[in-house]
């Protein structure tokens, strides 16, 4: 009983990553974050897809390594067949099993993410129309800048807040994205969004919350020391709470600025 | 042959006595070179396996006092300072990576296998064969000393994206620490081009009689084609390399935007794009996935095909399956660019051509579950390896596709999934590759076999544990863990998740533990093992003709090669083996294909 330790590790190894499915299925803990966006749906159908294709192929295989194992062990008084596998029965059969599984799954899933990104690509709103905010990365801060009164960036009336990002729920958001120093990435993994910020040269993403939430916006790309506390707060709200908070925003902007001024002169 | 001269025909068949530093330390026998990468591949294992035990720490138990580096930490009442952790997996990804398992496979067995498997008596530069080493090892001191100066190691990952890199204000270890980095990689890759030549002109220019292209045994095709594919890459490498050291250095610029604002310094003159090196570096370090699978692909069927005492199903098929691969993995590059600001239609593109690496790949597991079929399966600790290969390399595999589908990358790249996927390749594929093939080859190499009973407990805790530590980051990473953050409890999001992290440091420490046992069986084999006959696993592949362990020259008799390597319980020959030199018998004629 040579072979019983190795069999009961492959046997511990698949009722484990069985256990694993099977806890993760019940409970929502170990799973994918809860989606607050409109367009999460597609990266989880896929998701999900990938995951039985992988789950149904990565059975058979080791449901077949487990039984060849035990089935052709060593016995006495038994020789091993001599089989080259080259013969063009073998090569057919090796073509057409790597054709099905290139097909049923690859080319499958290849379809799907472009049908996925076209759908997603198309909902990008427009620059000119819509709710427009600019990200820059700095390290460790999340500066984010709205366009103010003028609806124009780069002028004097712009808002801008470190680590706080307010936006309303139902409306598509356009972030314009680039950094003021190293690369960042842009990551809020319960609206199902992660876009690199690059220096000198700017990236965009969309999104649109369909619930009002508090959600943490981190950094995915290693930025430095201080990588893993570049952390932001996204505010999803009603419109109006938004609208409101804007204005607040707008009028602190005017008051502190009008006292920067007066202090000029 | 005379014993008072050298004929020029077997330069190395000297029968004189080499000096100490001229048999072990400065030596051209590339069964010495071969040790020599393995020993220092051994112990570059241990310090890149004590930094992740302590990143993992820090993931489990953030900014608890670690044990025994606490003290170090004085500045912090000994915490770890989270400049530290950047450093921590910075080179932990390096060293295993370039100190460890590109060494261990292509240096230590390539070197040790490819001449004594091809039937010659050298590699075809054996001079260059040792600088080789020697090159390398001007990049161990190199490396080591990054730790010590001003700011730490490098602390930028083991990918080195500028503007992080390459600004010395951007990071701490982006001081001298990332130029020693830069130096110790080139040093790196250098060695390596002196080995992909030698290897290459070896295999073409320097097999025995009779050893044909087809004859050869998949670990030498295996390395061979690696050999190609380094060849390739490397200088792509090589040549961002020191870009970016002359950007770091001489002030040239290739990587940096201008009017950056870094941590106080404005960086005015600047001019380079931060997505050139990105490109530079996955062109290379794609194909170095494959440089680091591929040779463990090879070994792990001749071990299969070895204990499965059958002959490997579909010898060309995988031959066209790993040349398949390499050169798929030249195409790839940009599917980890997803995210990086890259337009989206490239995507597409690297997309369907990462998915088409999943045919020969296919084939390949298709060709090893089917070797199994109708064989005589020996458990031996080496088999056991190769079977945990292919069940641990198919999920690092098909974990890939989540990647290669580029919306669900959108959402698990930069997360703890990808550190799984490419944990599965690397340790449970590679480093279980390097295991079974470290105690397949023991009893040639040094005369003495492993103790058997000992290799399965640590293969087993290692299965165990392995799967326990990295597994879990599969759920992590779904959950949106991000890599590289030093506290994943500072994420409300992350708190659902933190008992895996936990789990996962547990079983790494045991993973760690499991080691030792490793550790003590070589070892205790090494000096006390029990001798070892010329061919212990009655294996078919030349290096086992040869004597134990082989002399200077490798083959006191002239060889000559008769068959494929595989003709394992072939009707027709008396035992259930037949050597490559063995000539066909008459019995044998009849059944031959």
């Amino acid at each position: 009983m040579k072979h019983l330790g190795s069999v009961l590790v492959y046997l511990s190894a698949t009722l484990g990553t069985a256990a694993a499915f099977a806890g993760a299925e019940t409970g929502p803990v170990w799973w994918l974050p809860p989606d607050y966006s409109t367009t999460g749906h597609h990266y989880d159908r896929l998701f999900n897809i990938v995951l039985y294709e992988t789950a149904v192929a990565f059975a058979a295989v080791v449901i077949a390594l487990v039984y060849f194992a035990i089935r052709y062990r060593h016995r006495e008084g038994r020789r091993a067949e001599y089989d080259r596998g080259d013969q063009p029965k073998h090569i057919m059969i090796t073509l057409a099993l790597a054709m099905i599984v290139f097909v049923a799954i690859d080319m499958n899933i290849v379809h799907r993410s472009n049908v996925s990104i076209d759908e997603i690509r198309s909902g990008m709103p427009d620059p000119d129309d819509g709710l427009v905010v600019w990200v820059t990365g700095e390290q460790f801060n999340w500066v984010v800048t709205y366009p103010g009164p003028d609806g124009k960036f780069g002028t004097i009336d712009d808002v801008t807040l470190r680590n706080e990002m307010h936006v309303p729920v139902n409306t598509k958001v356009l972030v314009r994205l680039t950094s003021r120093d190293v690369i960042h990435a842009f990551n809020v993994p319960q609206l199902r969004v992660k876009m690199d910020a690059v220096p000198g040269m700017e990236t965009r993403v969309w999104f649109e919350a369909k619930e009002p939430v508090e959600l943490e916006l981190a950094c995915a790309e290693l930025c430095g020391w201080g990588h893993y506390m570049m952390k932001g707060r996204l505010v999803i709200e009603p419109r109006e709470d938004f609208e409101r908070w804007l204005k607040e925003q707008e009028a602190f902007l005017l008051a502190s600025s009008d006292k920067g001024a007066q202090s000029d002169e | 042959m005379s014993t008072a001269s050298v004929s020029v025909e077997r330069p190395h068949a000297h029968t004189h006595e080499l000096s100490f530093i001229r048999a072990y330390v400065f030596s051209e026998d590339h069964k010495v070179i071969g040790l020599q990468f393995f020993f220092s591949g051994l112990v570059f294992f241990l310090i890149g396996g004590l930094l992740a035990l302590a990143i993992r720490w820090q993931l489990a138990w953030p900014w608890t006092q670690v044990p025994i580096l606490s003290q170090a930490f004085s500045l912090t009442a000994g915490q770890m300072p989270p400049e530290f952790y950047t450093m921590l997996f910075t080179m932990h990804g390096t060293i295993m990576i370039f100190f460890v398992i590109i060494p261990m496979l292509n240096a230590a067995f390539g070197n040790y296998l490819l001449p004594l498997m091809i039937g010659a008596r050298d590699m075809a530069f054996p001079k260059l064969n040792m600088m080789s080493y020697w090159v390398m090892f001007l990049a161990f001191p190199v490396i080591l000393a990054s730790f010590f100066v001003e700011g730490g190691a490098a602390a930028a990952g083991w990918t080195a994206y500028p503007p992080l890199a390459s600004i010395k204000e951007a990071a701490p270890g982006s001081g001298p620490g990332q130029t020693l980095w830069l130096l110790a990689l080139i040093l790196v890759g250098t060695s390596s081009m002196m080995g992909s030549v030698n290897y290459i002109t070896t295999v073409i220019k320097c097999r025995v009689k009779g050893m044909h292209m087809l004859r050869m045994p998949l670990t030498v095709w295996a390395l061979f084609i690696t050999a190609i594919l380094q060849a390739f890459a490397l200088p792509v490498l090589t040549a961002a390399l020191f870009m970016q050291l002359l950007e770091r250095t001489l002030g040239m610029n290739f990587f940096v935007p201008p009017g950056l604002l870094i941590n106080g310094r404005t960086i005015a003159e600047a001019g380079g794009h931060p997505l050139l090196w990105q490109h530079l570096f996955w062109f290379y370090s794609h194909p170095a996935v494959y440089i680091m699978i591929l040779p463990a692909m090879g070994m792990v069927s001749d071990i299969m095909s070895c204990f499965a005492r059958k002959p490997i199903f579909g010898y060309k098929a995988m031959v066209y399956a790993i040349a398949g691969i390499a050169g798929l993995g030249f195409i790839v590059w940009a599917h980890h660019m997803f995210v990086s600001g890259m337009n989206p239609y490239l995507g597409v593109a690297f997309m369907t051509a990462t998915m088409l690496i999943a045919l020969p790949s296919g084939v390949k597991v298709f060709n090893w579950l089917a070797t199994l079929v109708g064989g005589k399966i020996e458990f031996s600790v080496p088999m056991l390896h190769a079977l945990a290969f292919v069940s641990l390399f198919i999920i690092g595999g098909l974990s890939g596709l989540y990647m290669a589908a580029t919306p669900v990358d959108m959402h698990i790249h930069d997360t703890y999934f990808i550190v799984a996927h490419f944990h599965y390749v690397l340790f449970g594929g590679s480093t279980f590759a390097i295991f079974g093939a470290i105690t397949y080859w023991f009893p040639k190499m040094f005369g003495r076999k492993m103790n058997e009973t000992l290799g399965k407990i640590h293969f087993a805790l290692t299965f165990i544990f392995f799967n326990g530590t990295f597994f879990v980051m599969h759920l992590l990473g779904i959950h949106g863990h991000p890599r590289r953050i030093a506290d994943p409890t500072l994420y409300e999001f992350l708190h659902d998740v933190q008992s895996l992290n936990v789990f996962s440091t547990v079983c790494a420490l045991a993973l760690g533990a499991t080691q030792i046992l490793f550790v003590i069986n070589m070892f205790y084999s090494l000096f006390f093992g029990e001798r070892a006959e010329q061919n212990p696993w009655r294996a078919n592949t030349l290096e086992w003709q040869a004597p134990t362990p082989p002399p200077h020259g490798n083959f006191p008799e002239p060889i000559e090669v008769h068959r494929w390597p595989y003709d394992y319980s072939k009707p027709g020959c008396p035992e259930d083996y037949a050597p490559q030199t063995q000539p066909l018998a008459a019995a044998e004629a009849a059944t031959a294909h």
